[in-house]
């Protein structure tokens, strides 16, 4: 990192860039909003390229720094971190989606949300509030309080590219689909069946949850930060507490990190499990689709009876655990892992030798690696395009190095290779958990004063921090920044449905209509922390 | 008075054929969604569960699109009243037919295809555009499935001997039950089942995916009554199907007729055991298979029609003539 730290130090407008903070692991730079692209070139062109973790944008008018842009940069293979900071931006800064697409969506939420202009964003329409509200309306920004322009909203119907030409129609879906999932509208412009282009239109539960955490303690902000949506909540709670352990400077127990790793891991396994079946619902194979159900509510059953939650939520509390199973639990659960592990080898070559499946999956969907390299996607859907982007290998937090985890990689980009990750993937949690457990059972009963280390530490405050996890779904990210008085000033939660749902609609041209649920279901995205 | 007596007789018996058939049809359904919840380890609903579905739907609100002419509302009773139409010439348990020798085949190819006409039409009806892309893709599907099912029919013709569906079962009692042209047209008839029925792999008809739908797309617009009728005519129609199929695989009439009430009653009993195995095997077809790509349907669609044209030939080697 020492060619980047010399380049930043010798740029031009030296010393308008400003290193605040160089460590080992991270840093933090001041720049220039106006160098900010040139500094993004230099840093893409760096190899392995580097990967974005959160663009966050905050108003900090009260404290004298105007709105400031701050972009998350990952060097892979160094562990290093970057954070360019912009500050001073009055009403407008120069948009980075041109030099780096997975920017798009984050740029046109500051445009909705802080009422900022991303001078020469090629697709500024508005993204998060939809038609209908009025100009003005910019929550996010401090002088604005919640609830005030609540009766503001009146409907108007949403735009759409229009698409001329012999036999293109459009087919519009949602956002109520005839299944019970989450809303989203799609339309489709086809001819025929094969499809042309795609267009999603999503944040219909747009919550408002960031604008809601601003003032809330460090603890109630963690119950926010686990309802965000239900099948990530231990990755979520994890990627905030990292960043609240980060503020305090704490350091979490051999013990607690050990348990942590086995909740996030439980979760990765009935995540997966379920999604694996999903898909079978996608291309209608009942019977994938059923043992698929039937394991992932076995597993969340077992969540339920160790650690009191199917969604495993409340377990992560902020320097520590609310508390771990006892010694005699400890066998049991591992005991019914092992069971549930065979159970799930039992059935999974039922799909992965079913040659109708593979012919419906096989070539569906192909998101390019390049394409999945500059819309940042991550999880899954990227490992299967042949980026090795898991953070459990990237940055081996929790317990991770001495797993030794490696991302599993296929090439093909299509919905069997993100099937085929999902089913490795399994493979190896459940081998994890095994590994984890069997150290766990030899692990000492813990007190629960041991586990909540955070009281009586001093915090620092406005001062930004993140977290950031290996969900089942991708790499989730929590960017937090506290107020003087320790409450939340801002808390940005770029969650892995965030960066990949742009992704999505790019995979669809050249499929056919039918094959868009299968399609859809091997990305296996979330709204609800995608709205947020 | 004989004659009259006669003519009454026969109504009454046409009348009670359909009644069977209209008894019949949600239970076999109700049989096939319990087979398929076997499958995929579920305890599924009561067997009965359809007819309180369409009792239901009888007593739910319609419903109609603005958009939507009197061909909307005309569809569910048409497709109901030329679905009973086609079930007029379809041997029951008893191996009888209320309509035997009037050009059955064509009768019953026919009624279906009628059905088909006004359910694509009225796809377009409620101008949304799952239904239109139902329609596009019933009539893609129909286009494949119409000359494979008349065709296999003819071939069954030729080898008994007449265009009657009862004469043909009862003709069939006398041949090889591996005769090679029977098995082929055999072959093609069940593949042409399942794509008629919207089965697994050709359609799904638990579907919630709207973007994947055929049949189940066509229907998507309507609710109450009209939608009970398309539903009741579907089931109807499946029972048609699996009855024909039935009698073709293993023709039965009356076991012994000198038994009056309870020959009535074992050649009734032996006729849903026959139904309720199909009906298995289509429900373990569904839950094993996924459905296949749209695109890919005519290659599967063309071998039921090859099968049938090799039975037409096979016969015309074995025979020498037809």
């Amino acid at each position: 990192m020492l060619a980047l730290r010399e380049y930043l130090q010798s740029y031009h407008s030296y010393p308008g860039i400003k290193i605040i903070e160089w460590k080992k692991r991270e840093g933090m730079v001041d720049v220039p909003a106006r160098d900010l692209p040139e500094i993004l070139t230099y840093c893409l062109d760096m190899r392995p390229r580097p990967i974005w973790l959160t663009h966050v944008v905050n108003d900090e008018r009260q404290l004298g720094n105007g709105f400031c842009v701050y972009l998350v940069l990952h060097f892979p293979g160094k562990d290093f971190s970057l954070t360019l900071v912009a500050k001073g931006i009055k009403d407008k800064f120069p948009t980075l989606s041109l030099i780096f697409p997975a920017l798009n969506w984050s740029e046109r939420e500051a445009q909705d949300l802080f009422g900022l202009q991303a001078v020469g964003h090629p697709d500024p329409r508005p993204l998060v509030l939809h038609p209908g509200w009025s100009q003005d309306f910019h929550p996010l920004c401090k002088d604005y309080k919640a609830g005030q322009d609540r009766k503001a909203f009146k409907r108007q119907p949403l735009v759409f590219p229009e698409m001329h030409g012999d036999g293109i129609f459009q087919v519009s879906v949602g956002p109520i689909h005839a299944g019970i999932i989450e809303p989203g509208h799609f339309r489709f412009y086809a001819i025929g069946e094969p499809v042309l282009h795609l267009e999603a239109q999503l944040f219909y539960t747009h919550k408002g949850v960031e604008k809601l955490l601003e003032g809330k303690s460090i603890e109630e902000g963690l119950q926010i930060i686990e309802r965000l949506c239900g099948v990530c909540t231990v990755s979520h709670s994890l990627a905030y507490c990292e960043a609240v352990e980060k503020l305090a400077s704490v350091e979490v127990p051999r013990q607690v990190l050990l348990w942590r790793t086995i909740l996030a891991e439980l979760e990765r396994v009935y995540n997966h499990v379920g999604d694996i079946g999903n898909m079978c619902a996608g291309v209608g194979f009942a019977l994938g689709n059923a043992n698929g159900a039937q394991g992932k509510e076995k597993l969340q059953r077992l969540n339920s009876d160790y650690f009191g939650h199917r969604f495993l939520r409340g377990m992560v509390v902020p320097g520590g655990l609310k508390s771990i199973p006892g010694a005699k639990d400890r066998k049991d659960l591992l005991n019914r892992l092992l069971v549930l592990s065979d159970d799930f080898e039992d059935w999974i070559p039922l799909l992965q030798e079913h040659d109708g499946f593979r012919q419906r999956a096989v070539t569906a969907g192909i998101l390019k690696t390049d394409v999945a390299l500059d819309m940042g996607v991550t999880g899954p859907a990227a490992r299967a395009s042949g980026l090795a982007n898991d953070w459990r290998e990237l940055h081996a937090y929790l317990l991770y190095a001495e797993l030794n985890v490696k991302s599993i990689v296929r090439q093909d980009g299509d919905a069997w290779s993100r099937l085929m990750v999902r089913v490795k993937e399994t493979r190896e949690s459940f081998r994890f958990l095994n590994t984890l457990l069997r150290e766990a059972m030899q692990g000492p009963e813990l007190d629960d004063e041991k586990l909540t280390a955070l009281a009586g530490k001093k915090i620092r405050l406005l001062t930004p921090a993140w977290g950031c996890v290996e969900s089942p779904k991708g790499t989730e990210v929590i960017w937090l920044m506290l107020d003087d008085e320790g409450k939340i000033y801002r808390c940005r939660i770029r969650s892995a449905s965030y960066a990949n749902w742009p992704a999505v609609p790019l995979t669809m041209p050249g499929n056919i209509v039918p094959d868009f649920p299968l399609i859809n279901k091997s990305f296996e995205l979330c709204y609800s922390c995608c709205d947020r | 008075m004989d004659e009259s007596l006669m003519v009454l007789t026969r109504l009454l018996m046409g009348l009670g054929h359909l009644a069977l058939f209209l008894v019949a049809a949600p239970l076999l359904q109700g049989f096939i969604k319990t087979s398929k919840a076997f499958w995929q380890m579920r305890q599924g609903p009561s067997i009965l569960q359809p007819y309180r579905d369409l009792r239901k739907l009888l007593n739910k609100e319609e419903l109609i699109s603005e958009h939507a002419s009197w061909m909307f509302l005309l569809t569910p009773r048409i497709a109901l009243v030329s679905t009973l139409m086609a079930a007029l010439v379809i041997p029951n348990a008893w191996g009888w037919a209320p309509l035997s020798g009037w050009g059955d085949l064509f009768l019953f190819g026919a009624s279906l295809g009628l059905v088909r006409l006004f359910s694509t039409l009225s796809g377009l009806e409620g101008a949304s555009t799952f239904g239109g892309m139902g329609s596009s893709r019933e009539l893609f599907v129909g286009l494949l499935t119409e000359p494979a099912l008349l065709l296999g029919l003819i071939v069954l013709a030729f080898i008994t001997g007449t265009t009657s569906l009862q004469g043909m079962t009862s003709g069939l009692v006398t041949i090889s039950p591996i005769f090679i042209p029977r098995l082929l047209v055999l072959i093609a008839l069940v593949m042409v089942s399942i794509a008629e029925m919207g089965r697994i792999p050709v359609d799904n008809p638990d579907t919630h995916l709207e973007l994947t739908m055929i049949h189940e797309g066509m229907l998507l617009e309507y609710s109450g009554t009209s939608l009970a009728l398309l539903s009741f005519a579907e089931q109807v129609k499946q029972l048609l199907l699996l009855c024909l199929l039935a009698q073709i695989v293993w023709p039965s009439g009356l076991i012994s007729a000198s038994d009056g009430l309870l020959g009535l009653l074992w050649a009734l009993g032996f006729a849903g055991v026959k139904v309720a195995v199909l009906g298995f095997f289509f429900a373990t077809v569904e839950s094993f298979f996924v459905k296949r790509r749209l695109f890919l349907l005519p290659n599967y669609l063309a071998t039921s029609t090859a099968a049938a044209i090799l039975a037409l030939v096979s016969l015309w080697f074995i025979r020498g003539q037809i």
